[in-house]
């Protein structure tokens, strides 16, 4: 490659790299920055080191956030995948209206999240939502259900809009890696007997792996970092127990007590999180050049 | 070949489009700015107040010669707007604050002390509630601008038909509410909103004031929660909601709830401000007939209701404060002040005893409670003054989530109570100099 076009190819990348700089790295330092500080709003602010950190460790509300954290994204990103997989085996069966199918259920996955909150929560209302009206007309029960008042529901509750949203995107990964498994090993293996589930688990699930580990962790990252969907529905409530990392240090920062400092320390416990999904998606590169 | 000069295109256009965007005289982009003013506007449910504020801030620009950019906030988001705007010091000019943010961010704001004055002559002497919540020692921080009046709504045909008053004491009100509830017609006859809006918050604080209880004490320092009267005051609270006369589901309402429970006939009562009414009365006439209001009953204490109040303000070393404050003078200038007022058709109350809303509101006698609340109200952190620490309790839910871990996590109402307390006096600490 001559000199010119390569700088030519690295002066392309520049906005880029631009981008990346204004939009993730100028954003992320200055949150390691305030981190580090007593920053409140509408007061003076000064240096106190890990003096964030500590209260934070040192609080029970981090452990409960975190796990919820933890909790909400495996959740969300193990029920999606199966229904992603189910939903991606039937399309990949489908001729004809299978491609009209695929265009509908990416839908949800395109929708912008503040819309599904707001009509998730529409459907949540104790008294007047469509879930209570449906399940009142099926005799499934016989009072309007809170399905956002009470802490153990609510933390189910939240969790249906997020698979909603992103079970498509499984769906739609998952059949493209689908269609890519070698036929002549699937033609094979019916020669030899297998019958569709052992085709599954030993040829087509195996070829997957790789889309399906990425896409987990991309998911899982989205989904640590949900927003949207947790602080319209419930706010983080009730009583704080459907907080996520990125709700509660925005809660903490921008709400309740206004203190970006410690709103700050809070959010970057997401950082170990992307860290390791960052390690997984680089470790499957790995399998795939070995 | 190609390649090359299709690369060599994308680098010129790439160029061009850096140049064109970082372009242009500075020195005109500064005049464009000290001839335009961005004011964040609270967006309430009153569509007519909200547009008839816009028409006076447009009337304004016409004659000033400056433009004016009105930001509708919704006051679920104006918080975190306004500590935007607070902590960068830019993005705006001017502000509708809730009142205990004034307090809270009164070393950053303007001195509106000489201001007021020109205010007051005006419109008349202010409402004491005014005052708590904008003035820090003699410097006003704010220009009150309205107040939400939280008040009592009632079903008046529901009340006649089991021959029902309206109740004067708490203890009066618990019995009207039980023989309103109906579960066969799906209704219940309280619908208070117990989640992390800010219905909940305030009708906590009303109701702990009435029973003697409060969180702070007059020095604003003290933490005085854990009492036998906090205990009182929420097993009043308990009691309906585990006799089902509240929703279970009212954990999880959100601030816009009971307004649409109530305008949907599933609550008889509920407690908020006279936005329930206007929206009957421009959807459904037949439902506003039967709307009825009253202040907040009367506990072992006395009379108290919390008092949402909103007031002007901008940072005090705003380049633009010259015609900010032109602005305001404009805006509580008697004939467009009372535009507001009336526009908002009782939404929102006037904060000067000079401004004879009723007769604004065309004498609409449903609408009275709403201004003799205003006497009875007080600010958050009251019996103490307005402070940092009151206000950030406030906007934690402290009150809410305490009724909520009774409910929820099946705490005893003094664990509760004590806990919450502990979390008020971590706030308390947290703020001392």
């Amino acid at each position: 490659m001559s000199i010119r076009v390569r700088r030519n190819a690295f002066l392309l990348t520049v906005p880029a790299v631009v981008y990346m700089l204004l939009i993730v790295a100028y954003p992320f330092v200055l949150l390691v920055a305030y981190s580090l500080t007593n920053r409140r709003v509408g007061a003076p602010s000064e240096f106190i080191g890990l003096g964030n950190f500590a209260e934070v460790l040192s609080s029970s509300m981090i452990w409960s956030v975190f796990g919820n954290t933890i909790r909400y994204a495996t959740m969300s990103c193990v029920v999606s995948l199966l229904i992603g997989l189910v939903a991606a085996l039937l399309l990949s069966r489908l001729k004809g209206t299978g491609n009209t199918l695929q265009s509908i259920i990416v839908l949800p996955w395109a929708i912008p999240a503040s819309v599904t909150a707001l009509v998730w929560l529409w459907m949540f209302y104790d008294l007047g939502g469509v879930i209570n009206w449906l399940f009142e007309r099926l005799q499934l029960i016989d009072k309007p259900v809170s399905w956002l008042g009470l802490s153990s529901r609510a933390r189910l509750a939240v969790l249906v809009p997020n698979i909603w949203k992103l079970s498509p995107f499984f769906a739609i990964c998952l059949l493209s890696s689908l269609r890519e498994v070698d036929n002549a090993a699937l033609r094979a293996a019916t020669l030899d007997g297998a019958g569709p589930i052992r085709r599954f688990f030993h040829i087509s699930l195996p070829a997957m792996r790789r889309t399906i580990v990425v896409s987990f962790a991309l998911a899982f990252l989205w989904s640590a970092t949900e927003f949207p969907l947790i602080y319209i529905l419930t706010r983080g409530g009730p009583a704080d127990a459907t907080h996520l990392l990125g709700t509660y240090s925005y809660e903490l920062a921008m709400r309740g007590g206004f203190e970006i400092g410690l709103g700050a320390a809070y959010a970057l416990f997401l950082v170990p999180i992307a860290l390791g999904m960052a390690l997984l998606v680089w470790k499957v590169g790995q399998w795939h050049r070995g | 070949m190609i390649a090359t000069c299709v690369s060599r295109t994308l680098l010129i256009g790439l160029v061009l489009m850096c140049v064109i965007s970082c372009g242009g005289d500075d020195q005109s982009h500064a005049g464009d700015q000290e001839r335009t003013l961005t004011v964040l506007y609270l967006e309430i449910w009153a569509d007519s107040l909200n547009h008839e504020f816009h028409a006076v801030c447009d009337q304004w620009a016409k004659s000033s010669g400056t433009k004016v950019i009105v930001e509708d906030i919704p006051l679920k988001d104006l918080s975190s707007k306004l500590a935007a705007y607070v902590d960068a010091g830019e993005g705006a000019d001017l502000a509708v604050f809730p009142a205990h943010l004034t307090i809270l961010y009164s070393r950053k704001l303007a001195d509106f002390s000489s201001l007021m004055g020109q205010v007051t002559e005006e419109l008349g002497p202010s409402y004491e509630i005014a005052a708590m919540m904008n003035r820090v020692g003699d410097k006003w921080v704010g220009v009150p601008l309205f107040a939400w009046s939280h008040i009592w709504v009632y079903r008046d045909d529901l009340m006649r038909l089991e021959a029902l008053r309206v109740p004067d004491t708490w203890d009066e009100a618990a019995t009207v509410v039980r023989k309103l509830t109906d579960h066969k017609k799906g209704v219940w006859g309280l619908g208070i909103g117990l989640g992390e809006d800010d219905d909940a918050a305030m009708f906590f604080q009303s109701l702990l004031w009435a029973h003697g209880a409060s969180v702070f004490a007059e020095d604003g320092q003290t933490v005085v929660l854990d009492s036998r009267e906090t205990r009182d005051a929420v097993n009043w609270l308990l009691s309906l909601y585990r006799d089902g006369i509240i929703p279970e589901g009212a954990l999880g309402w959100d601030g816009a709830s009971n307004n649409r429970n109530f305008l949907g006939g599933t609550i008889a009562v509920t407690a908020n401000s006279p936005t329930i009414y206007y929206a009957a009365k421009h959807s459904d006439t037949a439902l506003a007939a039967n709307i009825r209001h009253s202040v907040y009953p009367s506990g072992p204490a006395g009379r108290y209701s919390y008092a949402t109040g909103f007031s002007l303000s901008l940072l005090k070393d705003s380049p633009n404060a010259d015609r900010s404050l032109d602005l305001i003078r404009y805006i509580m200038r008697r004939d467009n002040y009372q535009r507001l007022i009336a526009a908002g058709e009782g939404s929102v109350n006037p904060m000067y005893k000079g401004v004879d809303a009723l007769a604004l509101w065309q004498h609409d006698e449903k609408l009275l409670p709403a201004l003799q609340s205003l006497e009875i109200e007080r600010p958050v952190g009251w019996p103490g003054p307005v402070t940092a620490a009151a206000a950030e309790v406030f906007e934690q839910r402290i009150l809410t989530d305490m009724f909520a871990r009774i409910i929820d996590d099946n705490l005893s109402t003094d664990d509760a109570v004590t806990e919450a307390a502990s979390k008020v006096r971590a706030i308390v600490a947290k703020h001392r100099p």
